[in-house]
């Protein structure tokens, strides 16, 4: 249809103020999300002694990048590329086994599909707690390793849902299609699946690396030598270093603090723009109930 | 050529197997009678002298967090520390370095797990100490301590503040913390503000009060609730289970005293003495209000003074600050917030080497140049360099937030710290030596603090943490005039019922 030819709907009054009013309040809902990032920005580009007593920063009283080059030329890099490795080989290998997974689960001919989906589902209820954890990776040879923060959280039982959701709902004839010209179950998942799937896995991908790169409980459990520390232990040590019952740490400024802070958030706002597009669509579409 | 690659793959395993077999078999270790591991040969003759060279290391582990080793969290400079403890005392060392703030849960998991550390750090020792001796996780020390000349020289009476039984579990590495309040002297001579080292607790609110409507927090305080206690012992009154001066154990929240304490408290409060925003505000906060001069006073430990001298320069607003060591009550009781020895060095009792373990303790606290090193300056050439007699940090110590600090001049049990290559300048000397005046200040007017041993009565056992976070709440929510005083106090009673406390102090007294 001509987008010309389209009939012009007048709008009633009380349609304009729901509008009004809602553009208000996701107005004010930014502005209460954006007010803390900024101010971590700012404060990071401000000296020390406009940081000192417990300013909130909003506007910017001086500029410097003096805490980026202490950051960058100090030990919070180890941590920010022990994170990095964690996060990309951990989405890697969260994709590699969640995607084959979703997509087997998604066909209705395999046996015991059902009980299998329920059995999975049973560890979004429960969680065992951090020592039977810390046991179990013990048992298994990990600790002090970087594969106890990768390993363990290979599939993400919410995740394996929205891919295995949006799997199902692609038409059954395409599949049937693909192997009557010979396609085997794997050919079908690489030239037909993924294909059609890059909105969920755009999502899920992304769910996941978030996922990785603020992992902090765990990274401090299991890693003992602190040299495999991730960024997020770092930038916790960092916060409350001077904080502890055991003596004083160094007194390290916001600006320094809030530098690592920006530092932790830029992969994850990085990526975001590139896989934005499919987000909403895909979680949309993942999440329908089959 | 399918064979061809099979046989490769195979030749390459057998390969991988029998340098397995060798690397598995070449050596073993063993625990003699002295407790030193010995590494012996059983391959041939021609390896026995390796075997010997190798008889004197043994691996330890080490745990102790992030605010020790160097003082820095870079992994490069730690490990720079790492391997002058080794290189000192001999002992192979591996170091779990938690960060302080997740300190306690990582030690408690490990432990829970069957991890415990053959060398760590305990906090909060009057608390935890009695756990780990119940569950026989650490070991007694004192044969260990008289056959050390060094261990032995430090005074009996920091051994037994943690002792349980009459055995000693901890090594200490610092005199007892000691809380008071600093004032800041710029202040206090701008509003006219008299307060001596001990006024009383009238006149404390009193010329605090003069502080109202000037825009300065007049006592900012942290959210730490145990820090009420100092205001508590002007009063007599003791937050928690304590042994009473007839011996008696009683419940410090049900005597009448602790009504007086918590009136006093709430007044401080509600007459905007006390920063109205403590319950969220980090002891650093605190710290910065004060070096910035947004708040007049705050309550710290007494060998932090040097720190209030040289932040609040560096914060543009240089001033002198004042301690108070005691609030004097109505009856002329008080005494600065005593908090013993809260940190100190404890054995696996698994550990395989104690004699090993024993020997790096003693070079972290006797020392001079390890335990500088361990606690504070960290290592010449990667944590600082020296110029004209003065430490200076290096590019990247100081990147991490490294400064260098000097408190173990004054903390700790070694007397003499002349050895080190450099001393701090002499403004900081100075310093320091008023600091150390005013820590013995603190220690002779210290107020009380009590340990129970564990293993007394199952139920103090099993309910003391709850006890001590029902007391926080009930005088948090009172202070802050969430309940009333009487209400409060009616609210831990019932508590107080729900775990069968009145059982419980009869066991504890032994009925």
């Amino acid at each position: 249809m001509n987008p010309k030819s389209r009939i012009k709907i007048k709008e009633s009054n009380s349609r304009k103020i729901f509008r009004l009013f809602n553009a208000l309040f996701l107005a004010v809902v930014c502005i209460i999300v954006v007010i803390p990032i900024w101010n971590v920005v700012v404060t990071s580009f401000a000296q020390d002694q406009d940081v000192m007593g417990g300013v909130y920063l909003l506007l910017p009283k001086s500029f410097t990048l003096k805490n980026y080059a202490r950051v960058m030329n100090s030990g919070y890099m180890r941590g920010f590329w022990n994170s990095m490795f964690v996060a990309v080989s951990g989405t890697a290998l969260a994709m590699a086994v969640t995607v084959p997974m979703g997509f087997a689960l998604a066909q209705k001919k395999l046996i015991g599909r059902k009980i299998i989906m329920r059995i999975i589902s049973i560890t979004l209820v429960f969680d065992a707690g951090i020592m039977p954890f810390y046991i179990l990776i013990k048992t298994l040879g990990l600790i002090d390793t970087r594969l106890s923060l990768i390993l363990p959280f290979a599939v993400s039982t919410f995740n394996l849902i929205i891919v295995k959701n949006y799997m199902s709902s692609i038409p059954e004839s395409l599949i049937e299609s693909a192997k009557l010209d010979g396609c085997n179950d794997f050919m079908i998942l690489i030239k037909i699946v993924l294909p059609l799937a890059v909105p969920i896995l755009s999502a899920v991908m992304l769910f996941y690396f978030v996922s990785f790169w603020n992992r902090y409980t765990e990274a401090v459990m299991f890693i003992n030598n602190s040299s495999r520390y991730t960024l997020q232990v770092m930038l916790r040590a960092l916060v409350f270093q001077s904080d502890g019952s055991l003596g004083e740490g160094n007194a390290v400024y916001d600006n320094t603090k809030m530098a690592v802070m920006v530092l932790g958030m830029l992969p994850v706002l990085i990526i975001y723009p590139f896989v934005q597009k499919h987000f909403v669509s895909g979680l949309m579409l993942g999440g329908v109930k089959e | 050529m399918k064979k061809r690659g099979l046989a490769l793959i195979m030749a390459g395993a057998v390969a991988l197997s029998s340098a397995g077999c060798q690397s598995g078999t070449g050596s073993r270790e063993t625990v003699d009678k002295g407790g030193e591991t010995k590494t012996e040969s059983t391959a041939s003759a021609g390896e026995a002298t390796t075997a010997a060279i190798s008889s004197e290391k043994v691996k330890l582990t080490i745990c102790s967090p992030d605010n020790t080793f160097g003082l820095s969290t870079d992994p490069e400079l730690q490990q720079s520390v790492i391997d002058m403890l080794k290189e000192n005392t001999g002992v192979e060392l591996e170091a779990i370095i938690p960060p302080i703030s997740s300190y306690n849960e990582k030690l408690e998991t490990m432990m829970a797990g069957g991890d415990v550390p053959d060398i760590f750090a305990i906090s909060q020792a009057t608390t935890r100490l009695p756990n780990y001796v119940a569950r026989e996780q650490v070991m007694p020390l004192d044969s260990l301590i008289k056959s050390s000349v060094k261990l032995s020289e430090i005074d009996q009476d920091y051994y037994n503040a943690l002792a349980i039984d009459g055995a000693v579990y901890d090594i200490p590495y610092y005199y007892p913390r000691v809380k008071g309040l600093f004032l800041r002297k710029d202040i206090m001579e701008q509003y006219g503000i008299e307060l001596s080292n001990t006024p009383t607790t009238e006149e404390f609110i009193t010329e605090m009060g003069k502080l109202k409507g000037t825009g300065i927090i007049p006592f900012s305080f942290p959210k730490w609730i145990d820090n009420f206690q100092f205001f508590m012992n002007s009063f007599g009154a003791y937050a928690g289970i304590y042994k009473n001066a007839d011996g008696v154990y009683v419940d410090g929240m049900q005597e009448p005293q602790m009504k007086e304490a918590l009136n006093y408290l709430k007044e401080l409060y509600d007459t905007g003495v006390m920063d109205q925003e403590f319950i969220t505000t980090e002891n650093n906060t605190m710290r910065e209000y004060v070096y910035t001069g947004k708040a007049a006073a705050d309550i710290d430990y007494v060998m932090n003074y040097s720190n209030y001298i040289l932040q609040s320069e560096l914060a543009g607003k240089a001033t002198d600050v004042q301690p108070i060591y005691m609030l004097k009550g109505p009856d002329g009781k008080g005494g600065g917030l005593n908090e013993s020895i809260q940190t100190a060095w404890c054995i696996s009792s698994e550990c395989k080497n104690p004699e090993a373990a024993i020997r790096v303790i003693e070079a972290l606290v006797t020392d001079p140049e390890i335990h500088a090193a361990f606690y504070n300056t960290g290592v010449e050439g990667k944590h600082y360099n020296i110029e004209d007699g003065i430490a200076v940090p290096t590019d990247k110590a100081a990147n991490s937030g490294y400064s260098i600090k000097y408190n173990y001049l004054t903390d700790s049990f070694i007397k003499d710290f002349t050895t080190l290559k450099f001393q701090p300048d002499e403004k900081t000397q100075k310093v320091l030596r008023i600091q150390r005046d005013m820590i013995e200040m603190a220690m002779e007017l210290k107020g009380d603090k009590q340990m129970i041993p564990s293993g007394i009565s199952s139920l103090y056992d099993e309910t003391s943490a709850s006890i001590t976070n029902t007391w926080k709440e009930v005088v948090s929510q009172i202070v802050l005039s969430s309940t009333s005083i009487d209400e409060g106090l009616k609210t831990y009673k019932n508590f107080w019922n729900s775990v069968d406390g009145d059982t419980m102090l009869k066991e504890l007294n032994g009925h």
